[in-house]
């Protein structure tokens, strides 16, 4: 079980890591970032691209929608 | 005998009883029998072992005794085979249930009631012994008719407590006169048109003076209210929402549980019994949103529509849809469209009027929490990414439908991604045959990452596993609610929350856990829904965690004897294998290729262990064995996966064996762990407030590279390596393998008790065991011998007709055994993404074991008949490519004027986009450059040293009139296929249809004439100028599909296609004089676009020409009727089709009298 803690440590550190390597040099998620931070993920190409996908499921702010 | 081992006993017996009822099912009647018997075998066992429970200190007690322990294990598992067997036969069937008795004795005619009736229902008399003339009866009794009560908008209500409120009222009825003829055969059922709460007494009008009549009440299962086909007469259902809707683009697709129906439109309310109907709902329907979200689950409703029923095989070897809904208890479809100016055809109804009840609190929870993650996903990963993300951790795989790898969306842009250029493949297909289609089904692989993810936070918080092993089973639970409780996913929970608690409670092994693990899962599926244990998903799941557990070991012994020399001999040999079977697949498969080189292999292998002896080459430490132990295991497990579970089972469920899966695994599964544990981490993150949607988004962006490189991955893999048809093993062939894999599983043991036998039996020599043991392996092979052939139809001539919708494919079967398949079907890549060719004519032509081809007859250059044939050739051995003249040069190099100069048009009036169609089907599609194309194909199967050394090479032939091909005479019966057209006085007019091949079939005194396309023109020439005695047939194809649209007009009147049908069809109908005519029809839409309709108008007229001339039954369709089988001796034929076989095992209801059948 150790093994497993520190395996799970590791691919978390290095994802965090990797991600905002990402968010750093992708213009799409650079954007998305701003927009999170703007509090408008609706106008973020991420979720752009989403339109279609699942369009029933809408964005939700901190389960404030959830019923 | 320890509790354990009595347990998987026990659960294995279970399934073996569920499969003896498979092979050989009783009358459903006599379940009450079986059930007796079960419970008394059953219970004593059980009685037994709770003694022994209470007991077992004590003198007596069970596990002391010599006799009882094995008397126990009889009782259980003979227990258990009948409960299997009993089980599968009540899931299987829903039996009509015996009421009462008519006796007729003289005078006395005696209704001897033994059950009363539960509800309104359906009757049905069926006729028990011989009778000397016609009995006429009526029924005499009473209905309780239910009437909804409606609020002031129409819409039916239910009570606060959630139950539908009807208004009753008693009507005394009696049936109309019911005729009991004395023709037909004992057993024959009639059905009473009217329902009955009650049976008072009959009604003597008429009859003989002995005979026996029985009563029977039809269940009200749901699938005896559906009936199939297009135009059924609207039902009302009150029902409610059981499932999550499935929300696409441009439609919602909803589970619902029926509780009462109104059969027919007008009539009584029947309380229906069991079964699902699958409701579809289109977004233009007033009210579509309320029902295209997850909220809908639990919710009640109204709808109003045709209830059918899907589709069972339409050929040989075919996928049964309907089966397969069937084994997740959905017995009914219903479309619902929305008219103009009506209500819409569902509708939500509120308890007691306040609002929508809402289903299970625990689906809702786990259904909210999956929304809340699939919205973090679709805020922090692109698309596809996120379809693909949602399908491998919250099940979404509908997600992916339709859905093309990044950058090949864009049309007319090349090569975007790492060069790997432009197919039209989705993601889905991507997956299937690069081997990786695994990930999207949830199962033991996604369990096991979630399980261990939690073990490992659980492990990080310090907490002790007795305590967080329970929340841990919850969470797998809510995963399988949230990924749809696929058979897979639930096998996978069972067996992890088995082992979670051996794990933390009993601390055993994980092996044992498996051991018992998986039979005792099996045992839970099967136990609630004995249908899937022939489906794909349990199966496969099934075959894959026992290939784990069992295989793995064995093989990775086995290649732990791999070192030095020896080892490196086995990787560079495989290395070439892969290159040779990626390069040229057909050649690995030849006999005259793959048994040499074997041969050498193995010369080289035992070289490379000589030269080791001597010191030479590379040292022993360059072994498999040391490798990690981490990576040998995980390349054995590669290797069981392979053995036990993907050669047989995909060659034997798909026809298909992805090779290229033995090597992207090697990536994928390591890969889709990283992937489902960052998105499953991102997504319960993501709901903490306010910060998790950062840490979601920091991790997916991470997780947005692994998915784009797992969607990479599948799409290389799956353009170099090949993704072959098989030929489908017979069941038989499947088991036996399966004897041989135990063999070797077990080998050290098998090894062991032979060679104490041969000692025990004085057998000293040396090599004695390794006798007994090839005889043991060639007496395993004794059920191959014995079980009858693939093919054990009538020696002779067998045709096949095959229903590939509005498109032909016709295989002919010769009395000498050669296999000659006209007409390839269609291929459409734009609207519907139809390709009969992968669909239906290779999965046909692998169950019937064929993979060669002695020729491929292509008509005509027109879609429908020839767009097909390049997937034929890239996997089918074909000896003869024969065309009709027009098609002779096929070749890449020919542009499209060249192309239209050769198809002789003119300028005639064509439709520019089915020319460019063939273009792109024959030659190829620049636009397209990784599409197949017949000119391609053939390209890559010239004639070469290696494509002859392969029996790869193809010859192209074009045929004219006066030809005589594939002669043989059998027995003294000639058999050819005689070519009648086109020559060189074939009219120019539609010069597409009507220059195309006319074909006859003549086998001694039975002939079958195939016209092909043949216009109208056509159609009259060949009547006037081709000679009686040479256009006779017994069997004629309808020429053009029966849809020859006349004239310049696209949409021509009715008495335009008469005249036109008469003027050709007519007197080509004279000469010929056919006893039978078959239509090869379906949708001419996805073929024809707009035109579609007209075609279809046209169908119907010329139809019914036919039907006119030679009688309503001597017209068959494959749209009907679907495939239909021809067979001859060369003086009859008789005919068989897939519609009459489904009716035969009461698969397709067509009439009311069926109704009793099983379904």
């Amino acid at each position: 079980m150790e093994k497993g803690v520190k395996v799970l440590i590791r691919i978390l550190a290095g994802a965090a890591l990797l991600g905002l390597l990402v968010i750093l040099f992708n213009r799409d998620y650079r954007e998305t970032a701003h927009a999170m931070l703007r509090g408008n993920v609706e106008a973020s190409p991420i979720w752009q691209s989403n339109l279609e996908y699942y369009r029933d499921v809408e964005f939700r702010r901190d389960g404030a929608d959830h019923e | 005998m320890n509790k354990q081992s009595a347990i998987i006993a026990f659960c294995y017996f279970y399934i073996a009883g569920i499969v003896v009822a498979m092979m050989a099912p009783v009358d459903p009647s006599r379940l009450a029998v079986f059930n007796g018997l079960t419970a008394a075998l059953l219970v004593p066992a059980l009685f037994i072992l709770l003694w022994d429970a209470i007991a077992s200190d004590r003198p007596g007690a069970v596990s002391k005794r010599r006799l009882l322990p094995w008397l126990t294990f009889t009782l259980l598992t003979i227990g258990a085979l009948l409960l299997g067997y009993s089980r599968y036969i009540a899931a299987d069937t829903v039996p009509d249930m015996r009421i009462g008795e008519i006796r007729i004795d003289g005078d006395e005619r005696v209704f001897a009631q033994n059950r009363s009736l539960p509800d309104a229902s359906r009757l049905r008399i069926e006729k028990k012994s011989p009778l000397e003339r016609d009995v006429r009866i009526r029924l005499v009794g009473e209905l309780d008719a239910r009437v909804p009560v409606r609020d002031t908008n129409g819409i039916a209500e239910l009570d606060e407590e959630g139950r539908w409120r009807f208004r009753m009222s008693r009507i005394s009825l009696s049936s109309d006169i019911i005729t009991i003829r004395a023709d037909d055969p004992e057993g024959t059922g009639y059905v009473i048109d009217q329902p009955f709460s009650r049976i008072s007494g009959i009604e003597w009008v008429d009859g003989p003076e002995a005979g026996l009549l029985e009563v029977h009440r039809i269940s009200n299962h749901i699938g005896s209210f559906v009936r199939p086909g297009r135009a059924q007469s609207p039902v009302t259902v009150l029902a409610r929402i059981t499932s999550d809707p499935r929300v696409y683009d441009f439609k919602t697709v909803i589970m619902v549980t029926p509780a009462y129906i109104q059969y027919p439109a007008g009539g009584p309310f029947y309380r229906v019994e069991g079964g699902d109907i699958q409701v579809t709902i289109q977004t233009n329907m007033i009210g579509y949103s309320t029902f295209a979200r997850t909220e809908a689950y639990g919710a009640d409703v109204e709808l109003r529509g045709e209830l059918t029923v899907a589709r069972s095989e339409s050929n040989p070897g075919g996928f049964n849809a309907r089966q397969f809904m069937q084994n997740y208890n959905i017995y009914g479809l219903m479309n619902l469209f929305q008219a103009p100016d009506r209500a819409p055809p569902m509708q939500m109804v509120a308890a007691g009027g306040i609002e929508p009840r809402e289903g299970n609190p625990l689906v809702r929870f786990s259904l909210s929490l999956r929304d809340d993650i699939l919205s973090l996903f679709k805020a922090t990963m692109p698309h596809p990414q996120s379809a693909f993300l949602g399908g491998v951790t919250l099940g979404l795989r509908y997600g992916l439908q339709g859905v093309q790898f990044p950058g090949e969306q864009e049309r007319g842009k090349v090569s975007t991604w790492f060069g790997v250029g432009r197919s039209e493949a989705q993601i889905v297909d991507d997956f299937r045959a690069s081997g990786v289609n695994h990930v999207l089904a949830v199962s033991g692989l996604h369990v096991t990452i979630i399980t261990a993810m939690f073990i490992a936070i659980f492990g990080l918080l310090r907490f002790p596993k007795t305590m967080f092993v329970p929340f841990i089973i919850f969470a797998l639970v809510v995963f399988a609610i949230i990924t749809g409780a696929r058979p897979s996913t639930l096998r996978a929970v069972i067996m992890n929350s088995l082992f979670l608690m051996t794990w933390a409670y009993l601390d055993k092994s994980l092996l044992s856990s498996v051991m018992i693990g998986v039979p005792v899962a099996a045992f839970v599926i099967l136990l609630h829904n004995p249908l899937v244990v022939v489906d794909p998903s349990f199966t496969l799941s099934f075959g894959a965690i026992l290939s784990l557990a069992l295989i793995t070991m064995p093989v990775h012994d086995l290649m732990s004897k791999l070192r030095g020399n020896v080892f490196l001999a086995v990787i560079l040999l495989s290395a070439v294998t892969t290159v040779i079977a990626i390069q040229h697949w057909a050649l690995v498969v030849s006999g005259w290729f793959i048994v040499p080189w074997l041969i050498l292999c193995l010369a080289v292998c035992r070289l490379a262990g000589e030269i080791s002896k001597k010191g030479i080459g590379v040292s022993d430490r360059f072994a498999f064995s040391a490798m990690p132990e981490s990576v040998s295991t995980f390349l054995a497990a590669q290797v069981a996966i392979q053995v036990g579970m993907m050669i047989p089972l995909s060659a034997y469920y798909f026809c298909r064996w992805p090779f290229g899966g033995a090597y992207a695994n090697l990536i994928a599964i390591p890969l889709i762990g990283i992937v489902v544990q960052l998105g499953a981490i991102a997504g319960l993150l993501g709901l903490i407030p306010f910060v998790g949607p950062y840490i979601a988004l920091v991790l997916n962006a991470a997780n947005w590279l692994f998915t784009t490189f797992f969607l990479w991955l599948a799409h290389v893999c799956t353009l170099i390596f090949p993704y072959p048809f098989v030929r489908r093993p017979r069941l038989i062939e499947v088991v036996v393998y399966y004897v041989f894999v135990a063999a070797f599983i077990w080998h050290r043991p098998i090894w062991r008790w032979i060679k104490r036998v041969c000692e025990a039996r004085g057998l000293r020599h040396r090599a004695a065991p390794g006798g007994v043991a090839v005889m043991l392996a060639i007496a395993a092979t004794i059920p191959l011998w014995l079980a009858p052939p693939r093919d054990n139809r009538s020696h002779g001539l067998h045709v096949s007709v095959l229903s590939v919708g509005y498109g032909s494919s016709i295989l002919v079967e010769s009395p000498g055994g050669r296999k000659i398949l006209i007409d390839s079907g269609f291929v459409e890549h734009e609207r519907g993404r139809r390709n009969e060719a992968d669909r239906t004519i290779l999965p046909f032509l692998s169950h019937a074991g064929i993979r060669s081809l002695d020729a491929l007859i292509l008509t005509s250059p027109l879609p429908e008949r020839s767009a097909g044939a390049s997937y034929l050739l890239d996997q089918l051995r074909v000896s003869h490519l024969l065309v009709p003249p027009m098609m002779k040069s096929l070749h890449t190099g020919l542009s499209f004027d060249d192309f239209k100069n050769g198809l002789r048009i003119g300028s005639q009036r064509y439709d520019s986009a089915r020319i460019a169609s063939m273009y792109h089907e024959l030659i190829g599609n620049p636009e397209w450059p990784l599409r197949p194309s017949l000119a391609k194909s053939l390209a890559s199967r010239h004639r070469s040293a290696l494509n002859r050394w392969a029996d790869w090479y193809v010859a192209v032939n074009p045929v004219m009139a006066g030809q005589a091909l594939f002669e043989e005479n059998i027995d003294g019966i000639p058999f050819r296929i005689e070519v009648l057209g086109p020559d060189k006085q074939t009219p120019r007019e539609h010069p597409i249809e009507n220059l195309g091949l006319v074909l006859r079939i003549v086998y001694g005194d039975f002939a079958m004439l195939l016209p092909g396309s043949l216009h109208y023109e056509g159609q009259r020439y060949l009547a006037d100028y081709v000679r009686e005695d040479v256009l006779a047939s017994s069997i004629m194809i309808v020429p053009h599909h029966a849809a020859a649209i006349p004239g310049r007009t696209d949409r021509p009147s009715r008495a335009d296609v008469w005249r036109a049908l008469e003027q050709s069809a007519g007197s080509l109908l004279e000469k010929v004089d056919p006893e039978l005519a078959i239509v090869e029809f379906g949708s001419p839409r996805p073929v024809l676009g707009d035109p579609g309709r007209a075609a279809t108008g046209v169908h119907d007229i010329t139809r019914q020409f036919y039907a006119d001339r030679l009688g309503e039954d001597a017209v068959l369709g494959t749209d009907r009727d679907l495939a239909i089988m021809i067979y001859s001796d060369g003086k009859s034929y008789t005919i068989d089709t897939m519609a009459r076989r489904h009716r035969a095992r009461g698969g397709e209801l067509d009439a009311v009298s069926d109704l009793s059948i099983g379904f």
